[in-house]
């Protein structure tokens, strides 16, 4: 079993490495995004530093949107979907490998650069630091419930509108939590209530989502 | 070269009964009964769009039929999803191949998905599987620079990866020259022999030597 969810993982991996082009496209489009904020707000520091949190958390929140559909649509056209379903090993294991997979290609680059655009917007260090443990959780949270929206409409021709609206309230929870957290930090208050929360949300996703990704899979490929 | 082989030893009897499946408000089919015992093939006929596709993706469990049930040792196939797969093979229309993962990334992923007898790590019965489909030497190109034909083969080397006693074929001999026909012909008669079961659509008629061959023209049916 776990040599399945190993062999799915490096599958996907090198599956998203042989399509470099797509690799970087919601990275850049989260630079992109939370770049333009100071063009369009001004370059008022103390504006900048009071939207920071919700700025990178938002753009976070549409890379991630941006890239879901991939975790299950070439997999559906070319029929290796399929072979996952009726294959002898349990079709929730292989969701995580893929929710895991899709993480590690649009997920921890936010992750990794969410910090850095943080100090250009003016984010005090404790601010900087909590913004992090937030991406680092909230990210996830993000592949894992959208591979439910996604597995609910990629039966759809054009799933798109559908996915956004299914998959967008879902996020807000982590939004608010996370932007909370960073607020709190850079405020000078404790953030161990919101962070708490975050690692809640990350574990109950995590172990509820794939069930449920794999339930909708069947019915939308049937 | 398919000799050597073993008897199949969890070879049972694939009942289908009374299944009828009804797409946009029509019934595709109705009453569709038979039972397969193990040495048997069940060829499937019927004009193009008259539910042959269909049906056989009802008997791997991926649509769900609208009356009647599917039975493998008499137990519906729906009680018992990794018992059944672990028995099942399926080649479908689309065919499951990664265009982007050589030769043998994909057999290895098929390999870990169907619980294969075989190890990934043994070169010496990768290279003999490879030499089998006709692939030989070409384990480290992408999938995507093969020809139809080579692509179906790679497709059809799941049936092989390990001891399903039940192959779901889709029109296997598409796209393929004479001596891939013959090979395929081989195959299942190979497959025959050591007891085990096929279900196959072929607008082409099969070449199968002293087998019990039930014909089924679903045209009739509906």
């Amino acid at each position: 079993m776990l040599q399945a969810f190993l062999v799915i993982l490096q599958r996907d991996l090198i599956l998203a490495i042989r399509h470099r082009a797509e690799l970087m496209n919601p990275v850049l489009f989260f630079v992109l995004v939370v770049v333009l904020f100071p063009l369009g707000v001004g370059a008022e520091i103390s504006i900048l530093q009071k939207i920071a949190p919700g700025i990178i958390w938002i753009a976070a929140l549409l890379s991630a949107l941006l890239s879901l559909d991939r975790i299950f649509r070439t997999d559906m056209e070319d029929g290796s979907l399929e072979q996952m379903l009726i294959s002898a090993q349990p079709m929730s294991l292989l969701i995580l490998a893929k929710i895991i997979a899709h993480w590690m290609i649009t997920g921890l680059p936010v992750v990794l650069v969410g910090p850095l655009l943080a100090l250009f917007l003016g984010l005090s260090t404790e601010g900087i630091e909590t913004l992090f443990i937030t991406l680092l959780l909230g990210t996830p949270i993000l592949s894992a419930i959208g591979s439910v929206g996604v597995a609910l409409t990629v039966g759809l021709r054009r799933g798109g509108v559908i996915l956004s609206l299914l998959v967008l309230p879902l996020y807000v929870p982590v939004l608010i939590f996370a932007s909370q957290a960073v607020d709190a930090s850079a405020a000078g208050f404790a953030t161990t209530a919101p962070v708490a929360m975050l690692s809640a949300l990350l574990l109950l996703a995590l172990s509820l989502t794939p069930w449920a990704a794999s339930s909708a899979l069947k019915m939308s490929v049937s | 070269m398919f000799k050597s082989l073993p008897a199949y030893t969890k070879s049972k009897v694939l009942a289908v009964k009374e299944l009828a499946i009804e797409k946009s408000d029509r019934w595709l089919f109705q009453n569709v009964s038979f039972e397969l015992s193990p040495k048997e093939v069940l060829h499937l006929e019927g004009e193009n769009g008259s539910g042959k596709t269909t049906l056989l993706r009802a008997l791997c469990g991926l649509t769900i039929a609208d009356k009647g049930d599917v039975y493998w040792n008499d137990v519906s196939i729906h009680q018992q999803p990794y018992d059944y797969h672990l028995q099942l093979s399926y080649v479908g229309h689309s065919d499951g191949i990664k265009q982007d993962l050589t030769v043998l990334e994909n057999l290895r992923v098929a390999m870990v998905l169907s619980r294969s007898i075989y190890k990934v790590s043994d070169k010496k019965i990768m290279r003999e599987i490879l030499e089998n489909i006709g692939l030989k030497n070409k384990e480290d190109t992408l999938a995507f620079h093969l020809s139809a034909g080579q692509r179906r083969r790679l497709a059809f080397a799941r049936c092989l990866l390990n001891d399903s006693a039940l192959w779901i074929l889709d029109e296997p001999l598409t796209a393929l020259d004479v001596k891939g026909v013959s090979f395929i012909e081989q195959a299942i008669q190979a497959h025959i022999e050591r007891g085990g079961l096929a279900v196959i659509t072929s607008h082409q008629p099969l070449n199968i030597k002293n087998v019990r061959c039930t014909r089924l023209n679903l045209s009739a049916v509906a």
